[in-house]
């Protein structure tokens, strides 16, 4: 095919906004000179439906190979095109786009350097043309087996979710038995459930099912390969198994310190965390007509969750035990799906609403909590210290992820974002996601969440591996980098810059260089962004669309002006 | 510096598909306008370009430069710092040469950011006009 290029030129009009500014007969004219030019046609609208077919005919009447597309480059008329071209039996990677419209029509006023850069611009389109490459499909098989990390509520209900769309889960967690931090709490926000009920009907589920297992005591000790095919070892009392599985889910959740100091308080007995009060709360402990103090501020903005959960133990303290409860805040956030509301029935409740700015005192005095607090919105008004006295007072816990998570990370070659949380690819678009395919995050570990969020997340994550690993066999366009394995010193660069883990070292008689291995990219895990191909000391890797040869061959179409 | 007022300088931008191309595609639909002589050439991730490239670019044109994503919002976590790197190692090999390191630069814009583009492109211009032609450029 190298010996028989022959390249046709199609210009699109674009319904005249283009040769508004630039005549397209001259260019042609030029371009009909170039070397494998075999065909050229303009055309008033290119993606018409009908121009498909007739470009379909003259491919194969004119046994053209490599299509230039000389008008627009949006993704949308890509698409158009490349299926054109599969109709016409002809790979879809040999199309070049130039895109004349945005690149010249629309930011250059007609004139002859704007023609000039429209005849640049249009011959280096079909001097890549010349260049391009085949990209071929593959069949690739994936293993459909799914590890969770993590049994507490995400863990549970990752492992049911992706168990239910047909997949065979391991459910490992390091402790002796499952439930995580919800076994400790006392009531849950969204969910009407009682937690241990909500518990134990997860746990009898999961271990009910036959097509998960669970292994408890155990940690993942090390991973190796991609998405469908890794190699996970598990530790169990210092023995190590290795496991064959498809895609990976950690649920490993958050964990809290207790740390009073910071609100310059001592451990006490009526020095109270929110997770305390929770199980306090949970074992039945009376707190009728107490006097409480609640305190939420000093650096727990990070997270909504501190705030919600307070103005919840508020509500419940008031209405259940007719306490008297006292909330001071620097901030309260409480956006979202009924928090408002519960907000102003704990104020309609009577719960009491202190703001306060960073000088507060909080003293323990004989069994009694005294908070001197000044109040800014009462500063004209009523100026000084005010003195609230409480039997009990409750301060929020830090938030950090849960013991382990940075070994976790880099045994998942995967970066740690804010607060050390595990980071997720894009919070906005891809949620759940990491920055390596066929890992994925549920709950708690990407940043402190509630439990009804935990469900839907445990949802987008199953049908996203449903979506990855929908046969044994995976069909995938090739357009992954390839490796000159002549060229390979397996010297590990790419495999250290690749952001998405997709490189693996592969060893063979098939590579022909002093080592017998070269590096392979992962046709699933790789996304394509090059960075590998121009990292390569011995310009061994070449990226599909993107070679080397491709855009020097661009530049080398260019005009030189003195 | 530049003693010819008629000088127009050739210009190549290598553009992030993830965010310079798609801020020239902006700028396009604001109906903005910049010089003729400045072409594009579509990469798919900042990180993507090669000091071979801009060497290549050179030999062409008067001045060359990478559009890469904001700092620490690039798609592939570290693309565009690997370009920064690029940019400096190209502008080290310009310098032995004799050739001033100015004609090369990075810049970091978003997908939305049809001004801003216009704005780098116009600067770029101005400040090739006043470094003049490039001594290394081949001309047949």
């Amino acid at each position: 095919m190298e010996n028989n290029t022959r390249i046709g030129v199609f210009f699109c009009n674009c319904n005249g906004k283009i040769t508004e500014k630039v005549d397209f007969e001259p260019i042609a004219s030029e371009v009909k000179k170039l070397p494998k030019v075999e065909y050229v046609r303009e055309s008033q609208n290119l993606c018409a439906h009908l121009e498909g077919e007739l470009i379909c005919k003259e491919i194969t009447k004119n046994q053209l190979n490599r299509i230039v597309v000389v008008g627009c480059a949006s993704a949308k008329e890509e698409g158009f095109f490349k299926e054109v071209l599969n109709k016409a039996g002809l790979n879809s990677h040999l199309l070049s786009m130039v895109n004349l419209r945005e690149e010249c029509c629309a930011v250059h006023e007609k004139s002859a350097k704007s023609a000039a850069k429209a005849l640049e611009l249009t011959k280096m389109g079909i001097a890549r043309a010349n260049n391009l490459e085949e990209v071929s499909f593959g069949e690739i098989p994936v293993n459909r087996t799914v590890l969770v990390i993590g049994g507490g509520l995400a863990g549970l209900e990752t492992a049911l979710e992706t168990a239910a769309r047909g997949f065979k889960v391991i459910l490992i967690e390091k402790e002796d038995k499952l439930g995580g931090r919800l076994a400790r709490v006392n009531s849950i926000i969204g969910v009407d459930h009682n937690p241990a009920d909500l518990l134990e009907e997860k746990v009898k589920a999961v271990t009910s099912n036959p097509t998960i297992d669970v292994r408890t005591n155990t940690k993942l000790g090390d991973l190796d390969g991609n998405i469908g095919g890794f190699t996970a070892w598990f530790v169990k009392d210092g023995v190590e198994t290795s496991v064959e599985v498809g895609a990976i889910v950690a649920a490993t959740g958050v964990q809290t310190i207790f740390c009073p100091v910071k609100y310059g308080l001592g451990i006490a007995d009526n020095v109270i965390g929110q997770m305390k009060l929770e199980r306090l709360l949970a074992d039945g402990k009376d707190f009728t007509h107490k006097r409480i103090s609640i305190v939420i501020g000093k650096g727990t903005e990070a997270f909504n969750l501190p705030f919600v959960i307070a103005v919840k133990n508020a509500l419940l303290l008031r209405k259940k035990f007719n306490a008297t409860v006292n909330v001071f805040y620097t901030n309260i956030k409480v956006g979202g799906d009924n928090w408002e509301k519960m907000y102003t029935d704990a104020r309609g409740a009577g719960v009491n609403f202190f703001k306060f700015e960073d000088n507060i005192e909080i003293v323990a005095n004989n069994g009694e909590i005294i908070v001197n607090y000044e109040d800014p919105f009462l500063k004209g008004k009523m100026p000084g210290v005010f003195k609230v006295i409480a039997d009990y007072i409750v301060i929020p816990e830090e938030l950090v992820p849960a013991e382990g998570t940075d070994e976790l990370a880099k045994i998942l070659r995967l970066e740690l974002g804010p607060a050390s949380f595990f980071s997720v690819d894009n919070a906005h678009i891809l949620p759940e996601m990491t920055s390596r395919d066929g890992i994925y995050l549920v709950g708690s570990c990407q940043s402190p969440c509630f439990a009804n969020e935990v469900e839907i997340s445990a949802k987008t994550v199953a049908e996203e591996i449903f979506q990855k690993l929908d046969a044994d066999q995976v069909s995938t366009e090739l357009t992954q980098p390839y490796v000159d394995a002549t060229k390979c010193v397996v010297c590990l660069t790419c495999y250290r810059c690749c952001p998405h883990g997709a490189i693996t070292i592969e060893h063979g008689e098939q590579f022909k260089n002093l080592y017998f291995s070269a590096a392979q990219m992962n046709p699933l895990a790789c996304r394509r962004c090059g960075i590998c191909a121009s990292e390569c000391p011995g310009k061994a890797i070449q990226l599909p669309d993107y070679t080397d040869d491709q855009i020097l061959v661009q530049l080398e179409a260019m005009e030189v002006l003195p | 510096m530049s003693a010819d007022a008629n000088f127009q300088p050739k210009i190549v931008v290598f553009a992030c598909e993830n965010s310079g191309w798609l801020a020239a595609e902006h700028a396009a639909s604001l109906g903005l306008s910049y010089p003729e002589r400045v072409e594009l050439i579509k990469l798919p991730c900042s990180g993507k370009i090669d000091v071979i490239y801009f060497m290549k670019a050179l030999e062409k044109s008067d001045g060359t430069m990478i559009m890469a994503c904001q700092q620490e919002n690039c798609k592939f976590l570290k693309g565009n710092v690997r370009a920064a790197q690029r940019v400096r190692q190209t502008q080290n090999l310009l310098k032995e040469i004799g050739i001033e390191e100015d004609r090369v630069g990075i810049f970091y814009l978003a997908a939305n950011m049809g001004h801003k583009f216009v704005e780098i492109v116009q600067n770029f211009y101005d400040k090739m006009r006043e470094l003049g032609p490039n001594p290394g450029k081949v001309i047949k």
